[in-house]
Protein backbone atom coordinates (compact mmCIF):
# COMPACT_ATOMS: atom_id res chain seq x y z
CA UNK A 1 0.00 0.00 0.00
CA UNK A 2 3.03 2.33 0.83
CA UNK A 3 4.61 1.61 -2.29
CA UNK A 4 1.70 2.50 -4.21
CA UNK A 5 1.73 5.79 -2.36
CA UNK A 6 4.80 6.63 -3.46
CA UNK A 7 4.64 6.07 -6.87
CA UNK A 8 1.45 8.06 -6.86
CA UNK A 9 3.10 10.74 -5.13
CA UNK A 10 5.98 10.36 -7.62
CA UNK A 11 4.09 10.59 -10.66
CA UNK A 12 2.22 13.89 -9.23
CA UNK A 13 5.56 15.36 -8.70
CA UNK A 14 6.74 14.53 -12.34
CA UNK A 15 3.55 16.08 -13.45
CA UNK A 16 3.69 19.31 -11.34
CA UNK A 17 6.93 19.21 -12.81
CA UNK A 18 6.35 19.36 -16.58
CA UNK A 19 3.48 21.76 -15.84
CA UNK A 20 5.52 24.49 -14.28
CA UNK A 21 8.41 23.73 -16.97
CA UNK A 22 5.89 24.10 -19.73
CA UNK A 23 4.32 27.61 -18.00
CA UNK A 24 8.19 29.31 -17.65
CA UNK A 25 8.51 28.48 -21.28
CA UNK A 26 5.31 30.27 -22.31
CA UNK A 27 5.96 33.37 -20.05
CA UNK A 28 9.43 33.40 -21.70
CA UNK A 29 9.68 36.45 -23.58
CA UNK A 30 8.80 36.51 -27.13
CA UNK A 31 11.57 37.37 -29.63
CA UNK A 32 10.34 40.61 -30.36
CA UNK A 33 13.42 41.61 -33.04
CA UNK A 34 12.72 38.76 -35.27
CA UNK A 35 8.76 39.43 -35.75
CA UNK A 36 8.75 43.22 -34.90
CA UNK A 37 6.61 43.98 -37.76
CA UNK A 38 3.61 41.76 -36.50
CA UNK A 39 2.67 44.37 -33.85
CA UNK A 40 2.63 46.78 -36.77
CA UNK A 41 0.08 44.85 -38.80
CA UNK A 42 -3.46 46.51 -38.82
CA UNK A 43 -6.45 45.34 -37.46
CA UNK A 44 -8.19 42.60 -39.36
CA UNK A 45 -11.60 40.98 -38.65
CA UNK A 46 -11.40 38.01 -36.03
CA UNK A 47 -12.19 34.32 -37.51
CA UNK A 48 -15.55 32.84 -35.37
CA UNK A 49 -16.52 29.58 -35.21
CA UNK A 50 -19.52 30.44 -37.03
CA UNK A 51 -18.46 31.59 -40.11
CA UNK A 52 -18.62 29.90 -43.31
CA UNK A 53 -15.91 28.10 -44.92
CA UNK A 54 -15.83 31.39 -47.49
CA UNK A 55 -15.83 34.12 -44.90
CA UNK A 56 -13.16 32.28 -42.89
CA UNK A 57 -11.04 31.64 -45.91
CA UNK A 58 -11.59 35.81 -46.33
CA UNK A 59 -10.92 37.35 -43.41
CA UNK A 60 -7.44 34.43 -42.96
CA UNK A 61 -6.63 35.86 -46.49
CA UNK A 62 -7.18 39.51 -45.31
CA UNK A 63 -5.05 39.22 -41.90
CA UNK A 64 -1.84 37.43 -44.75
CA UNK A 65 -2.32 40.37 -46.65
CA UNK A 66 -1.98 42.66 -43.98
CA UNK A 67 0.81 40.89 -42.31
CA UNK A 68 3.24 40.83 -46.11
CA UNK A 69 2.48 44.88 -46.09
CA UNK A 70 3.63 45.41 -42.96
CA UNK A 71 6.45 42.62 -43.67
CA UNK A 72 7.40 44.72 -46.62
CA UNK A 73 7.37 48.52 -44.57
CA UNK A 74 9.43 47.16 -41.87
CA UNK A 75 11.94 45.42 -44.70
CA UNK A 76 11.91 49.09 -46.39
CA UNK A 77 12.65 50.91 -43.03
CA UNK A 78 15.11 48.46 -41.71
CA UNK A 79 17.10 48.45 -45.34
CA UNK A 80 20.25 49.74 -44.60
CA UNK A 81 20.57 47.87 -41.33
CA UNK A 82 20.74 44.94 -43.63
CA UNK A 83 23.28 46.99 -45.86
CA UNK A 84 25.61 47.86 -43.02
CA UNK A 85 25.43 43.71 -42.68
CA UNK A 86 27.71 43.30 -45.65
CA UNK A 87 30.07 45.85 -45.33
CA UNK A 88 31.20 43.88 -42.19
CA UNK A 89 33.11 40.45 -42.15
CA UNK A 90 31.15 37.11 -41.46
CA UNK A 91 32.41 37.19 -37.68
CA UNK A 92 31.62 40.61 -37.77
CA UNK A 93 28.06 40.16 -39.01
CA UNK A 94 27.22 37.17 -36.31
CA UNK A 95 28.11 39.28 -34.02
CA UNK A 96 26.12 41.99 -34.95
CA UNK A 97 23.11 39.83 -35.30
CA UNK A 98 23.11 38.24 -32.09
CA UNK A 99 23.88 41.66 -30.42
CA UNK A 100 20.39 42.89 -32.40
CA UNK A 101 18.63 40.01 -31.12
CA UNK A 102 19.47 40.66 -27.16
CA UNK A 103 22.49 38.40 -26.97
CA UNK A 104 25.98 39.27 -26.90
CA UNK A 105 26.87 36.10 -27.23
CA UNK A 106 27.91 35.21 -23.60
CA UNK A 107 24.91 33.03 -23.08
CA UNK A 108 22.97 35.82 -20.81
CA UNK A 109 20.24 37.30 -22.45
CA UNK B 1 20.20 39.18 -81.96
CA UNK B 2 16.69 39.20 -80.35
CA UNK B 3 15.99 37.38 -83.44
CA UNK B 4 18.65 34.59 -82.64
CA UNK B 5 17.55 34.62 -79.11
CA UNK B 6 13.98 33.62 -79.84
CA UNK B 7 15.05 31.10 -82.52
CA UNK B 8 17.42 29.69 -80.21
CA UNK B 9 15.00 29.72 -77.59
CA UNK B 10 12.71 26.09 -78.11
CA UNK B 11 10.72 23.92 -76.13
CA UNK B 12 13.35 21.75 -76.25
CA UNK B 13 16.79 23.87 -76.20
CA UNK B 14 15.09 25.61 -72.60
CA UNK B 15 14.39 21.95 -71.20
CA UNK B 16 18.12 21.10 -71.94
CA UNK B 17 19.29 23.94 -70.38
CA UNK B 18 17.06 25.28 -67.54
CA UNK B 19 16.41 22.97 -64.50
CA UNK B 20 13.44 23.98 -62.36
CA UNK B 21 14.85 24.76 -58.67
CA UNK B 22 11.66 23.18 -57.09
CA UNK B 23 12.98 19.19 -58.77
CA UNK B 24 16.69 20.35 -59.66
CA UNK B 25 19.71 20.70 -57.55
CA UNK B 26 22.49 23.17 -59.10
CA UNK B 27 25.90 21.64 -60.76
CA UNK B 28 29.21 22.97 -60.77
CA UNK B 29 28.82 26.46 -62.75
CA UNK B 30 25.31 27.03 -62.97
CA UNK B 31 24.18 30.49 -62.09
CA UNK B 32 19.98 30.84 -60.28
CA UNK B 33 17.80 32.41 -62.95
CA UNK B 34 14.93 34.48 -62.22
CA UNK B 35 11.73 34.48 -64.70
CA UNK B 36 9.00 37.11 -64.11
CA UNK B 37 6.04 37.94 -66.21
CA UNK B 38 2.54 39.57 -65.74
CA UNK B 39 0.03 36.76 -66.49
CA UNK B 40 -3.27 35.83 -65.81
CA UNK B 41 -5.36 33.33 -63.73
CA UNK B 42 -7.44 31.70 -66.09
CA UNK B 43 -9.78 28.94 -66.29
CA UNK B 44 -8.66 25.68 -65.41
CA UNK B 45 -8.05 22.70 -63.27
CA UNK B 46 -5.81 24.44 -61.32
CA UNK B 47 -8.48 27.67 -60.50
CA UNK B 48 -11.55 24.81 -60.17
CA UNK B 49 -9.82 23.57 -57.63
CA UNK B 50 -8.52 27.00 -55.79
CA UNK B 51 -12.10 28.37 -56.28
CA UNK B 52 -13.34 24.79 -54.42
CA UNK B 53 -10.85 25.26 -51.46
CA UNK B 54 -12.25 28.85 -51.03
CA UNK B 55 -15.37 28.32 -51.30
CA UNK B 56 -16.03 25.09 -49.13
CA UNK B 57 -12.65 23.95 -47.09
CA UNK B 58 -12.30 25.16 -43.44
CA UNK B 59 -8.50 25.43 -44.56
CA UNK B 60 -8.78 26.47 -47.49
CA UNK B 61 -6.90 29.84 -47.76
CA UNK B 62 -3.55 28.22 -46.55
CA UNK B 63 -4.07 25.52 -48.80
CA UNK B 64 -4.81 27.77 -51.92
CA UNK B 65 -2.07 30.45 -50.83
CA UNK B 66 0.33 27.09 -50.97
CA UNK B 67 -0.98 26.42 -54.28
CA UNK B 68 -0.92 30.16 -55.79
CA UNK B 69 2.97 30.18 -54.99
CA UNK B 70 4.33 26.42 -55.69
CA UNK B 71 2.08 25.59 -58.83
CA UNK B 72 1.13 28.41 -60.14
CA UNK B 73 4.05 30.89 -59.39
CA UNK B 74 2.38 34.10 -57.99
CA UNK B 75 4.31 36.27 -56.09
CA UNK B 76 3.84 36.61 -52.81
CA UNK B 77 1.69 39.39 -52.46
CA UNK B 78 -0.46 38.54 -55.71
CA UNK B 79 -0.89 35.22 -54.49
CA UNK B 80 -2.87 36.40 -51.53
CA UNK B 81 -4.34 39.24 -53.60
CA UNK B 82 -5.97 37.12 -56.16
CA UNK B 83 -7.54 34.74 -53.56
CA UNK B 84 -8.63 37.69 -51.74
CA UNK B 85 -10.15 39.19 -55.03
CA UNK B 86 -12.04 35.44 -55.70
CA UNK B 87 -13.08 35.40 -52.24
CA UNK B 88 -14.84 39.10 -52.41
CA UNK B 89 -16.68 37.97 -55.64
CA UNK B 90 -18.07 35.28 -54.14
CA UNK B 91 -19.28 37.05 -51.19
CA UNK B 92 -20.84 39.56 -53.24
CA UNK B 93 -22.92 36.88 -55.09
CA UNK B 94 -21.10 36.18 -58.41
CA UNK B 95 -21.78 32.63 -59.30
CA UNK B 96 -18.65 30.30 -59.75
CA UNK B 97 -18.87 29.75 -63.28
CA UNK B 98 -18.63 33.67 -63.43
CA UNK B 99 -15.27 33.49 -61.19
CA UNK B 100 -13.68 30.86 -63.20
CA UNK B 101 -14.44 32.89 -66.57
CA UNK B 102 -12.64 35.89 -65.18
CA UNK B 103 -8.85 36.78 -65.75
CA UNK B 104 -7.46 38.19 -62.68
CA UNK B 105 -4.24 39.75 -63.44
CA UNK B 106 -0.84 38.42 -61.11
CA UNK B 107 2.93 38.48 -61.50
CA UNK B 108 4.75 34.92 -61.74
CA UNK B 109 8.19 34.52 -61.36
CA UNK B 110 10.03 30.97 -61.85
CA UNK B 111 13.94 29.94 -60.97
CA UNK B 112 15.59 27.88 -63.27
CA UNK B 113 19.39 26.87 -62.45
CA UNK B 114 21.49 27.18 -65.66
CA UNK B 115 24.37 28.30 -67.03
CA UNK B 116 24.95 31.87 -67.21
CA UNK B 117 25.53 32.20 -70.97
CA UNK B 118 21.72 30.86 -71.42
CA UNK B 119 20.32 33.63 -69.87
CA UNK B 120 19.24 36.19 -72.25
CA UNK B 121 20.80 39.31 -71.19
CA UNK B 122 18.40 41.97 -73.54
CA UNK B 123 15.18 40.66 -72.01
CA UNK B 124 13.82 42.60 -69.08
CA UNK B 125 12.09 39.18 -67.74
CA UNK B 126 15.32 37.88 -67.29
CA UNK B 127 17.77 37.99 -64.45
CA UNK B 128 20.39 36.28 -62.86
CA UNK B 129 20.65 36.19 -58.93
CA UNK B 130 23.64 35.98 -57.84
CA UNK B 131 24.07 32.80 -55.02
CA UNK B 132 27.37 32.57 -52.36
CA UNK B 133 29.16 29.70 -53.23
CA UNK B 134 27.55 29.21 -56.86
CA UNK B 135 30.59 27.13 -57.95
CA UNK B 136 30.23 24.13 -55.29
CA UNK B 137 27.98 21.58 -56.64
CA UNK B 138 25.30 22.24 -53.82
CA UNK B 139 24.29 25.87 -51.93
CA UNK B 140 25.45 25.22 -48.19
CA UNK B 141 25.11 28.22 -45.44
CA UNK B 142 26.97 28.34 -42.66
CA UNK B 143 26.13 30.11 -39.08
CA UNK B 144 29.08 31.64 -37.79
CA UNK B 145 28.95 31.28 -34.08
CA UNK B 146 31.29 34.78 -32.26
CA UNK B 147 34.07 32.74 -30.96
CA UNK B 148 34.91 31.83 -34.92
CA UNK B 149 33.49 28.53 -34.77
CA UNK B 150 30.98 27.08 -37.06
CA UNK B 151 28.25 25.36 -37.00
Amino acid sequence: MDKKKKEREKRVRKKTLQQREALRKLRKKPDHDRFAYLSKVKKTPKVKKTDSALVRNNKVLQKMLAEYEAFVKFREENKHKADELYEHTKEEQAKIILEMEGNDGTGDE
Amino acid sequence: MEQEMSKEMTQAWFEENFFDVRKHKPKKGQVLAQFRAAAAFVDGWVKENVVTLLKDNMAGAESAHKVMRNMVGAVEEDAVKVLLEITEDLMAGVDVDTVLQKEYKMIVEYFYWTTRECVPTDDPHWQIITVVEPDDEQVKSKILLPDGSSS
